[in-house]
């Protein structure tokens, strides 16, 4: 009898986990960093419920230093998030990659330098060092140097380069200011720390590249051909594309949570997901602060342009087509990427706008 | 009849290698046919294409296997018996471009054969300053100061008991230790430039130096020793004429190996920061920008040089042990 009873419960539990396994799809959204501020709004997102409520079991991937473009590419990672610079130039290299979703309103990227290097203009650096990441976020760099006619050891065809770029495991302390003049710096990330190395604002000049007419689209939302087209999405019985709108609709929605909500993203989303990835440097280590900083940093980018208008999460096709020129202009991109490079059919599904109302 | 058999087969060969080169010629035309005429298409090809490429690809592959067959019976001449080798080689590339073509792989995942070498080409100079960098400084140096220190240690380990048993089981310990992993540590600790690639390089072929030399000074047959002992050698000539000639073919085993071990520490060891010069560097910044015809490229160069410094080494091992049993014809 009791035999009988367990074997009853256990068929239960396991009919439970097939409903339940049914009713929420299995989706892995690949961050582009390790978890931080920076994605906040997925994070609250996946804690919050949204992404049940969408009827999705989203995994948020950390990243190491490898391109996010490749885990999505090979299938590890159905979404991702990275940058409209090499979004576009892997979708040169022939990767079948589609924009479909915006996040980030503003280039956060800057070079920063000690106001005692001299340095006044970013276009006379050359002879000069400068750190920069690599994995497809040097390009915001590279399209700085060609807009200025420099040379750069970033260039495989160029054996005198005017400018040597110095690749570091990201953290700004291994190279600055001792092996380079400039570094690379995200205005809610590698600023604050470079400001906890004892370097304060007032030591520091910091250039935003948005500035200097380099303003790429950063964080996004992108997927592969592969997935938009899968009719049925891992046999949930949903297209690819639904399942695309309904990422894009709970990652909204917890954005705009997290961006309202600053404080307590950080403590409660933010802060209990990364171990010592959130952590700041010297002065500023402390995670609380350097997340809290980020937050504010982060809300700046992503609470600008089209989401004043109410349109979050929309690419704006004039800065589209304003990033394409840049990276064309620079001959970063040799031509213009197809027109299915960016669709937006998910995001007008997930918001019930039309992308051709926008003005 | 029966023991005719093996060689009766090499006889049929033997008769008619112009069968074989006029299959090769045939499966390489066909495939150089498709690929000239894929050579501005962006679609895949069709079913049809695609089987007179693999029907291509058998012929020359039988042909190769017949001048393979009618070569290795007469292979006095060195360069006659590479012939083989190098028609695989070749025609594996024609077939590697002719299917990249034919399904259209994007040349962000697999660059074709002909766009590795003109990219290799056009980026010549730049990957030779990589390569003077990464081989010449990184590796270079820190092999020879690791192979230098490493007999240095074998030596003393050798002749001094408390050294063995003190320092020995740390090294053999330390030899089996992937040491690579300890480079974004060194990395950070010695700055960017080669100089901490190069202390990477010269830990990792330190200890394989120091346990194969240590073994060549000791291993030795006691006859030998006791005949030194009955001459009244002094240890200093006793090392000369015996320790130091028994250990050179142990020293030069670690030392082959060391040249492959260099050059994986020092590729390695730049991934983990580099001052915008190198192998490693250019690999890593260019597979993140999915430029993989300049990693294959430098792979490529990395190959060479790599393959060129073991013979060089294999090269001086044949001078000083050319009486050594394995040298023996």
């Amino acid at each position: 009898m009791r035999k009988w009873s367990a074997l009853l419960a256990v068929g239960a539990l396991a009919l439970c986990s097939l409903a339940s396994a049914q009713n929420l799809v299995k989706v892995n959204l690949q961050l582009k960093w390790f978890p931080q501020a920076q994605f906040a709004g997925f994070f609250v997102a996946k804690e919050r419920g949204f992404y049940k409520a969408q009827g999705l079991d989203v995994t948020l991937l950390p990243a190491g230093d490898q391109s996010p473009i490749q885990v999505v590419v090979s299938g590890a990672a159905d979404f991702g998030t990275t940058w409209i610079a090499d979004l576009l130039t892997a979708r040169e290299k022939g990767l079948p990659v589609v924009h479909i979703a915006q996040m980030f309103q503003k280039s956060g990227f800057t070079l920063v330098s000690l106001k005692s290097s001299g340095i006044k203009d970013l276009c006379a650096i050359k002879g000069k060092s400068v750190g920069v990441w690599p994995s497809g976020n040097e390009y915001p760099v590279v399209a700085l140097f060609r807009k200025c006619g420099l040379t750069s050891s970033l260039d495989p065809k160029v054996s005198n380069p005017d400018v040597t770029a110095v690749t570091y495991p990201f953290d700004p302390a291994l190279v600055f200011p001792n092996r380079v003049q400039l570094v690379s710096a995200m205005t809610y990330n590698e600023v604050d720390q470079i400001i906890g190395l004892g370097y304060d604002e007032s030591k520091l000049d910091i250039f935003p590249l948005a500035d200097h007419g380099i303003n790429l689209l950063e964080d996004n939302i992108f997927t592969t051909e592969k997935v938009l087209n899968d009719k049925n999405f891992k046999g949930s019985g949903m297209s690819g594309r639904e399942i695309a709108a309904r990422l894009i609709k709970a990652s909204l929605q917890g954005w705009d949570w997290a961006v309202k909500n600053q404080a307590e993203t950080v403590e409660k989303y933010v802060l209990p997901f990364c171990g010592n990835t959130c952590k700041g440097s010297g002065t500023r280590s402390g995670a609380k602060e350097h997340q809290t900083w980020q937050m504010t940093e982060v809300a700046k980018l992503y609470n600008a342009g089209p989401t004043l208008k109410g349109w979050a999460g929309f690419l704006v096709p004039a800065e589209y087509q304003a990033s394409v020129k840049l990276l064309r202009d620079q001959n970063i991109l040799s031509k213009d990427p197809p027109a299915a490079a960016v669709d937006y059919g998910p995001w007008e599904q997930a918001t019930g706008k039309k992308a051709s109302d926008y003005k | 009849m029966a023991p005719v058999g093996a060689r009766g087969m090499g006889g049929v060969r033997r008769e008619n290698p112009a069968m074989g080169w006029g299959l090769l010629a045939v499966g390489l035309v066909l495939l150089l046919w498709f690929i000239a005429d894929w050579w501005n298409q962006s679609n895949p090809a069709s079913p049809g294409q695609k089987l007179l490429i693999w029907i291509g690809f058998l012929l020359a592959a039988l042909g190769v296997a017949r001048v393979a067959g009618h070569l290795s019976d007469r292979t006095s001449n060195p360069l006659l018996g590479f012939v083989p080798a190098g028609l695989t080689l070749l025609l594996a590339l024609v077939m590697v471009e002719a299917l990249l073509r034919a399904y259209q792989v994007p040349a962000g995942l697999i660059p074709t054969p002909t766009r590795v070498f003109s990219t290799l080409w056009d980026s010549r100079e730049v990957l030779l300053q990589d390569a003077r960098q990464t081989v010449l400084l990184e590796a270079g140096v820190g092999y020879l100061i690791g192979c230098s220190l490493g007999v240095l240690m074998a030596l003393l380990v050798s002749r001094f008991v408390f050294l063995e048993r003190g320092l020995l089981p740390y090294a053999t310990a330390f030899s089996s230790i992937p040491i690579v992993a300890l480079a974004p540590v060194l990395v950070k600790m010695l700055g960017l430039d080669w100089p901490s690639k190069a202390v990477i390089v010269a830990i990792t072929v330190f200890f394989p130096v120091v346990i194969n030399t240590f073994r060549g000074l000791t291993e030795i047959n006691p006859l030998s020793l006791d005949l030194m002992r009955s001459y009244a050698a002094p240890e200093a000539q006793t090392y000369r004429w015996l320790r130091l000639p028994n250990a050179l073919p142990f020293l030069f085993n670690a030392l082959k190996l060391g040249t492959t071990l260099a050059m994986i520490g020092a590729i390695v060891g730049e991934f983990f920061g580099a001052n915008g010069q190198g192998l490693g560097f250019r690999i890593q910044i260019e597979a993140g920008r999915f430029g993989f015809d300049i990693v294959w490229s430098a792979i490529i160069v990395a190959s060479i040089l790599g393959i060129v410094w073991y013979n060089l080494v294999a090269w001086i091992e044949r001078r000083l042990t050319g009486w050594h049993v394995s040298f023996r014809e």
